[in-house]
């Protein structure tokens, strides 16, 4: 192997690292993400709650105080923000990430890729692949929950509308099903980008593993 | 952990947001509609839990017959007021809540059906000669009447009354 070759292996190693070091970010920002959708939810039902007290202390009629579960308008821009700003944290975090701090190491040719190699902490390297797979999965499970969410409130708003326009009711199951499955087709590509990702890190992780075995028996001589 | 913590905290925020949501009701569509025709002598009979605070929106509009009004309100103080007929007659009813009252109860009977699920109550009785008797005879200092408050007035002629109610149980 010449060393032009070796640092392109090396190069391409490093670079897979990062995106592990950019997804255990989003592992770590998945709570975060959690708490800002959950938040949000805290948030609409607290207007809501200033909403009815208005109306019925004061008779302001806004909405009508007992349809509890009807989402009104204000109530969707609310969880829209909520969606929009866990979004934008996530990523901001992911971001975070310091990529590439490797490469000054690398340009110094061999020596900067045994340097790099035997500064690698194998072990928290195997248990940040596994923990940046866990957030991965978790973190498209959550964003799926969270359209779901904004889906549902957002399909609400829009069968109110044909309820009015064309006298059409939705039921209760309707308004669950339908927008769970709308967000599960226009999420497809995102499932399967996950699915492919996960099974590529199962794989590095034990490319990684044989590689350190094998790195741990030779013996290098200047 | 402390975001854990977080989050635990905001969904108990958040359970506790939707029981609270909860409380909040209308009148019973069941007994009454938006728009009521009344004719003759008509009762309207709001009722509501101990512990509940209920404001009801009435809507008065006489027809018009020969340019005179021939609809009278009258209330249990013994106020009548003629309805103008060029008017929508239009006032609130306030019920306001008499603290906490612990314990399920529930009433059903001429003019009023309240219950835990529903602790506020409007209805429209034609035959308010009925009602009247049954509001003397009943002794409002035994459980469960003394748990409800109950307002009435009479409705004399033709009337459209467009009634809107809704309340909190807290």
């Amino acid at each position: 192997m010449t060393e032009e070759n070796l640092i392109g292996k090396m190069t391409e190693f490093m670079t897979a690292l990062d995106q592990v070091k950019k997804y255990r970010e989003l592992a770590n920002a998945m709570a975060d993400f959690a708490i800002i959708i959950v938040a949000s939810v805290a948030a609409f039902a607290a207007l809501n709650i200033i909403v009815n007290l208005l109306d019925v202390f004061y008779g302001y009629g806004f909405i009508d105080p007992g349809s509890t579960g009807v989402l009104p308008f204000y109530g969707f821009v609310v969880l829209f923000i909520g969606v929009l700003i866990g979004i934008y944290w996530v990523q901001r975090k992911m971001n975070s990430a310091k990529m590439k701090q490797w490469e000054s190491t690398l340009n110094e040719g061999t020596p900067g890729v045994l340097k790099l190699l035997q500064e690698i902490q194998w072990e928290k390297t195997f248990s940040d692949i596994r923990f940046a797979k866990l957030g991965f999965v978790l973190y498209g499970a959550v964003k799926i929950m969270a359209y779901w969410i904004f889906a549902f409130f957002l399909f609400g708003v829009l069968s109110g509308i044909i309820g009015n326009i064309l006298h059409l009711n939705f039921d209760a199951i309707s308004s669950i099903v339908i927008p769970l499955v709308l967000v599960l087709v226009l999420s497809m590509k995102d499932l399967r980008y996950r699915y492919e990702q996960v099974g590529r890190l199962d794989s590095f992780l034990w490319e990684l593993r044989w590689f350190d075995s094998e790195f741990r028996r030779t013996d290098f001589k200047a | 952990m402390k975001k854990l913590l977080l989050l635990l905290a905001l969904v108990v925020i958040v359970a506790s947001e939707i029981a609270v949501l909860s409380s909040f009701h209308t009148i019973n569509t069941n007994n009454i509609s938006t728009n009521n025709w009344t004719s003759g002598s008509t009762v309207v009979v709001i009722s509501k839990a101990d512990y509940a605070y209920l404001r009801v929106e009435i809507e008065i509009i006489p027809p018009v017959l020969m340019g005179q009004s021939q609809t009278v309100l009258i209330f249990p103080n013994g106020t009548q007021i003629e309805i103008p007929t060029v008017e929508h007659y239009t006032f609130s009813v306030i019920l306001p809540s008499n603290g906490f009252s612990p314990g399920s109860f529930g009433i059903q009977s001429e003019g009023i059906n309240i219950s835990d699920n529903h602790p506020i109550d409007v209805e429209l009785l034609s035959n308010s000669t009925v009602f009247q008797s049954l509001y003397s005879r009943i002794d409002w200092t035994v459980p469960p009447y003394s748990r409800i408050s109950v307002y009435w007035f009479l409705v004399q002629g033709n009337a459209l009354v467009n009634i809107q109610g809704y309340g909190v149980g807290l």
